[in-house]
C-alpha cells in the first residue's frame, strides 16, 4: 500500500507562482510539480521543461495518413478495380489531392491528441490526485514530495521560502491508494524523522494552521513589509547583526541541529549567513532576531521555539531533552 | 505571465468584481441549478420538431424519397440546399477556434466553445441529409470504401461526392477532438466544485482525470496550436469540397471556378450569423454579459460584414462572367435566375447577404443587440435562399424546355428541414446546461492583460500622463477609453 505525501503551497495570482518558481530555482530547492487552472505563460521555461515533441508525432501521424491514401487509390485504380472514365488515366493524381489532404489531417489530427491522452495520462476513468479543489478554480499550487528523509526543518525551508513569494496558503496532504475514490484521501502527517515526531498530531496541525493565520496578517502588510526590506540592504542588516553578536570563523563550528527547530537546510543557511556557534545565537536580541528573519526569510520561529535559550545552555556546556537526543544519534 | 496589451483595446471582460472564482462561479453555474422555465419551453418546442422530423425521415425511409416534391429536371432540391446550408453554418466554430487562435484574436475566448459545440450539432443535422438522400438509405456504408463481397466494388476516387464523404468525417472528427481537448479542463473544474458523489464521478470521467500540472497544460497549448494549424486549411477544404459537388458537372450555373472561395465566404458568413444568434440568446438568458460583451458582438459583426461583402461580390461577378462568356446557355441560367420563375428566391438572396448586412459599417449598429441579433436571423434566411437558388434555378429549366418544370416542396421536405432545426437546438439547449459554454481556463488566461479591471489598473499606474502617452500615439482619447471601462451592456 502507497502512500504519498505532499507540501502544497497555494497561490492566488499566476505572476506570484512564477515569482515563487524563481525564488526556488535560485535557492536549488526542487519543486515537485507545479499546477495551475489555466495556462500561464512562460511557465515552462521557468521550470526547464523542454518543448513539446507533439508536433514530431503530429508530422509522422499525418505522413503515415497521406502515404496509405495515395497508396490505397493508386492500388485500387490501377491494379484491383481499374475503371475507365473516357479513357482518362487510371492514375489521376489530382483526383487524389482531396482524399489524401483529408486522410493526412485525420491521422495527424487522431494520432495527436491519443498521444496526448497518452503523455498526459488522461484517460476515461482514471481517478487522478486531487492537491486542492481550488487548483481548477483560482488557485495556483506548487506542490513538494515528502519522502522519510524530509524533515521539519526541511518543511520549514520550503515553508520559509514560500511564505517570502507571498503564499497564500500552505498545507500537507497524504494519498493512500486504499482510500475511497475522491474521499478520506486527504490527512495531516508527521514527519518521520522530525524532531517533533514524538509530538501528537493535534499540535502539528496546531503549528501549521497557526502559521497560516499568522501569515494572513503578513499578507495584509506584505507592501509595508516589502519596503523595509527594500530600504535595508542585505549588507547592512548582517552588519547590524554581527555587530549585535560578533563574528565567528568556521573553525570553531557549533553542531546547530542541536537547537530544536533547527535542522540540516536551515543550519545550511545560518553559516551562509555567517552564524556557526551556540555563542553567536546566544547573544541574540530583537535587532538580531529580525535581521535573521529577514535574511533568512522564515519570522516567528527564533523565539516561539526559544533558540536564543537553548543556545545559552548549550554553550555552557549543558544539554537539553533533544540535545541528548541528537547526540544518541536518534534524530538525524 | 501576463502580456502587455495597449490600455486603448476594449476590455473583452467587463464587470468590476470578476475574479477568477466568479469566473468560474458564473459560467458553471448553470449547469448546478435547475433550469429556467424559459429553458423547459424552449427544449419542449425543440424536441416536439426534432420528433416532427424524426416521423417525417421514417416516412421517407419507408415510402422512398418521391415523397419529396422532386419532378423530372429538379432531382435535388430541399435535401441538398439544407445539407449545404448545414456544412455551411458548421463552419464557424472551427474558424473561430482555429483560425483566430493562430492569429492570436481574444475576443475568440469567450465565443469558442459555443461556436464550436455549434459546429458539430450543425454537422450532425447536415449529415442526416446524405444519409437519406441516396435512396437506400439502409446501407449508407457503402459509401465508405473497405473490403466487400461485392467484386470488390470500390468507391470511385475521382468523384467529389467520395471527397465529401472524406471531407465531412474528417471535419466532424477533427471539430470534436479540439472541442473536447479544450473540454477536459473545464470539466475538471466542474469535477472539483462538485458535492455529491455522483456528480463527481460522472464530471471526473469527463474530465478524462485532469488536474492541470503545468506539464499537462504545455501539452495543452502545443496540442492547441497544432491542431489549429491543420484545421485552418481543413475549413477552408471542407466547403471547397461541397462546391465541387456542383462545380465540377457541367450544368450552366454550377460550373464555375469562383465557386470554392465564393462557398466558403459564404459558409464562413452564415456561421458567424448563426453564432450571433444563439449567442446572442445564450448571453442574455444564462446572464453572461460580462463574457460574451459588445466587443465580442462588434467583432463577429465586422467579420459578417467582411464576408457578407465577399459573397456579394461574388454574385456580381458570377453575372458578369456569365455575359462575358458569351455562351447562350450560361447567359441564360442566370438571366433566368435573377428574372425568371424564382426571381422572388433571388431577390430575397440578394437582399438578405448582399444589402442589410452593409448596414454593419455604422458603429451604431454593430454595437447594437437587437439589429445584431434581428440582421443575423436576416442572413441565415439569406443563405438559405443562397443555396436554394443556386440548386433549383440552375436545375428546373434544363436544356429540353419541354420537361421545364417548377419545383415546389412537400411537407415531408418542409417537415425533415424543421426537424433538423428542431434536433440542432434540443443539442445545444442540453450542451448549455450540461457543458460550460464558455471556456473558463482560456477566460481566466486573459482576465489579467484584457479585462476592464486590467484597463483600470493601466489607467491608474499611468495617471495624468494617460492622456499624452497614449492619446495622440494611438488616436485614443482619456475620455474615450473611459468609455470603454465604464460601458456596461445592456
Amino acid at each position: 500500500m502507497a502512500k504519498d505525501k505532499y507540501i502544497i503551497g497555494l497561490f492566488d495570482h499566476e505572476d506570484k507562482l512564477v515569482h515563487a518558481v524563481r525564488a526556488f530555482k535560485a535557492k536549488k530547492i526542487e519543486v515537485t510539480n507545479v499546477l495551475t487552472p489555466f495556462p500561464v505563460h512562460g511557465l515552462e521555461h521557468e521550470l526547464g521543461y523542454e518543448e513539446s515533441r507533439l508536433h514530431t508525432a503530429g508530422f509522422l501521424f499525418g505522413m503515415t495518413g497521406m502515404t496509405l491514401a495515395l497508396f490505397m487509390m493508386t492500388w485500387v485504380s490501377i491494379s484491383n478495380y481499374p475503371l475507365n472514365v473516357g479513357g482518362k488515366p487510371f492514375f489521376a493524381l489530382p483526383a487524389f489531392i482531396p482524399i489524401t489532404f483529408e486522410l493526412t489531417v485525420l491521422f495527424a489530427a487522431v494520432g495527436m491528441v491519443m498521444v496526448y491522452l497518452k503523455r498526459n495520462q488522461l484517460f476515461p476513468g482514471h481517478v487522478p490526485r486531487i492537491y486542492d479543489d481550488r487548483i481548477t478554480d483560482d488557485r495556483f499550487a506548487m506542490i513538494f514530495k515528502v519522502d522519510d528523509n524530509t524533515t521539519q526543518q526541511d518543511y520549514d525551508a520550503i515553508a520559509a521560502l514560500l511564505k517570502a513569494s507571498s503564499v497564500t496558503d500552505i498545507k500537507t496532504k497524504e494519498f493512500d491508494d486504499s482510500s475511497e475514490m475522491f474521499t478520506s484521501i486527504e490527512r495531516e502527517f508527521v514527519f518521520q524523522n522530525s524532531s517533533v515526531m514524538a509530538q501528537p498530531v493535534a499540535e502539528e496541525k496546531a503549528v501549521v494552521e497557526e502559521e497560516v493565520v499568522e501569515h494572513k496578517i503578513v499578507e495584509e502588510t506584505a507592501v509595508a513589509e516589502q519596503t523595509v526590506v527594500v530600504e535595508k540592504s542585505e549588507d547592512e542588516l548582517k552588519d547590524q547583526l554581527f555587530n549585535e553578536i560578533g563574528v565567528v570563523s568556521e573553525d570553531s563550528k557549533d553542531d546547530l541541529k542541536k537547537i530544536k527547530g533547527i535542522g540540516k537546510v536551515y543550519e545550511g543557511r545560518l553559516n551562509e549567513i555567517g552564524i556557526f556557534s551556540f555563542g553567536q545565537i546566544a547573544k541574540l536580541q530583537g535587532k538580531g532576531i529580525e535581521a535573521i528573519e529577514v535574511l533568512t526569510g522564515f519570522p516567528g520561529r527564533i523565539q516561539r521555539e526559544d533558540w536564543v535559550g537553548q543556545a545559552k545552555t548549550l554553550n555552557e556546556g549543558g544539554t537539553t531533552g533533544f540535545s541528548d537526543k541528537v547526540d544518541n544519534g536518534n534524530v538525524y | 505571465m501576463s502580456h502587455y496589451e495597449s490600455p486603448v483595446r476594449e476590455p473583452l471582460i467587463t464587470g468590476d468584481n470578476i475574479t477568477y472564482t466568479k469566473i468560474t462561479d458564473d459560467i458553471v453555474r448553470t449547469t448546478e441549478q435547475k433550469p429556467p422555465l424559459s429553458w423547459f419551453i424552449g427544449f419542449g418546442i425543440s424536441a416536439f420538431f426534432a420528433l416532427v422530423g424524426t416521423v417525417a425521415i421514417l416516412y421517407t425511409v419507408w415510402q422512398g424519397i418521391g415523397v419529396w416534391g422532386l419532378n423530372k429536371t429538379v432531382d435535388w432540391a430541399w435535401d441538398i440546399t439544407n445539407f449545404v446550408w448545414w456544412v455551411g453554418i458548421g463552419h464557424a466554430g472551427t474558424l473561430i477556434s482555429a483560425v483566430l487562435l493562430i492569429f492570436r484574436q481574444k475576443f475568440r475566448t469567450g465565443i469558442n466553445r459555443a461556436a464550436e459545440a455549434m459546429t458539430i450539432f450543425a454537422v450532425i443535422c447536415a449529415a442526416i441529409f446524405p444519409g437519406i438522400h441516396m435512396g437506400r438509405m439502409w446501407v449508407p456504408f457503402f459509401i465508405f470504401p473497405y473490403p466487400n463481397t461485392r467484386g470488390p466494388l470500390w468507391v470511385n476516387w475521382d468523384s467529389p461526392l467520395l471527397w465529401d464523404v472524406f471531407a465531412i468525417s474528417t471535419y466532424l472528427t477533427v471539430s470534436l477532438l479540439f472541442w473536447y481537448a479544450g473540454l477536459m479542463p473545464d470539466f475538471a473544474t466542474i469535477r472539483d466544485r462538485s458535492k455529491g458523489k455522483l456528480r463527481k464521478f460522472i464530471y471526473n470521467a469527463l474530465s478524462f482525470g485532469w488536474i492541470g500540472t503545468a506539464k499537462q497544460w504545455q501539452r495543452f497549448e502545443s496540442l492547441s496550436l497544432i491542431l489549429a494549424g491543420l484545421a485552418t486549411p481543413l475549413v477552408l477544404s471542407v466547403h471547397t469540397i461541397v462546391s465541387f459537388d456542383f462545380a465540377t458537372s457541367v450544368i450552366p450555373g454550377w460550373h464555375t471556378t469562383i465557386f470554392p472561395p465564393y462557398f466558403v465566404a459564404g459558409a464562413i458568413f452564415s456561421g458567424f450569423a448563426m453564432v450571433q444568434t444563439l449567442l446572442l440568446i445564450t448571453r442574455k438568458v444564462l446572464r453572461l454579459e460580462n463574457y460574451i460583451t459588445l466587443a465580442h458582438i462588434e467583432s463577429m459583426n465586422k467579420v459578417i460584414v467582411l464576408t457578407g461583402s465577399i459573397v456579394g461580390v461574388a454574385y456580381i461577378t458570377e453575372l458578369f462572367t456569365a455575359w462575358y462568356s458569351g455562351y447562350l446557355f450560361e447567359e441564360y441560367a442566370f438571366y433566368n435566375r435573377a428574372f425568371g420563375d424564382y426571381w422572388w428566391a433571388y431577390a430575397i438572396m440578394m437582399t438578405c447577404n448582399v444589402i442589410t448586412p452593409q448596414l454593419f459599417w455604422s458603429k451604431k449598429i454593430r454595437r447594437s443587440i437587437g439589429i445584431s441579433f434581428a440582421l443575423s436571423l436576416v442572413v441565415n434566411v439569406g443563405m438559405w435562399f443562397e443555396r436554394f437558388v443556386i440548386i433549383v434555378t440552375s436545375l428546373h429549366e434544363d436544356f429540353l424546355p419541354s420537361s421545364w418544370l417548377y419545383f415546389l416542396p412537400t411537407w415531408v421536405d418542409v417537415a425533415i428541414y424543421v426537424g433538423t432545426l428542431g434536433i440542432f437546438m434540443t443539442l445545444f439547449l442540453l450542451f448549455t446546461r450540461a457543458f460550460p459554454v464558455i471556456a473558463i481556463a482560456e477566460v481566466k488566461s486573459i482576465f489579467s492583460s484584457s479585462s476592464a479591471l486590467a484597463r483600470k489598473r493601466q489607467i491608474e499606474e499611468n495617471g495624468d500622463d494617460f492622456e499624452s502617452k497614449y492619446g495622440e500615439a494611438e488616436g485614443m482619447k482619456y475620455k474615450d477609453l473611459k468609455y470603454n471601462v465604464n460601458t456596461s451592456n445592456d
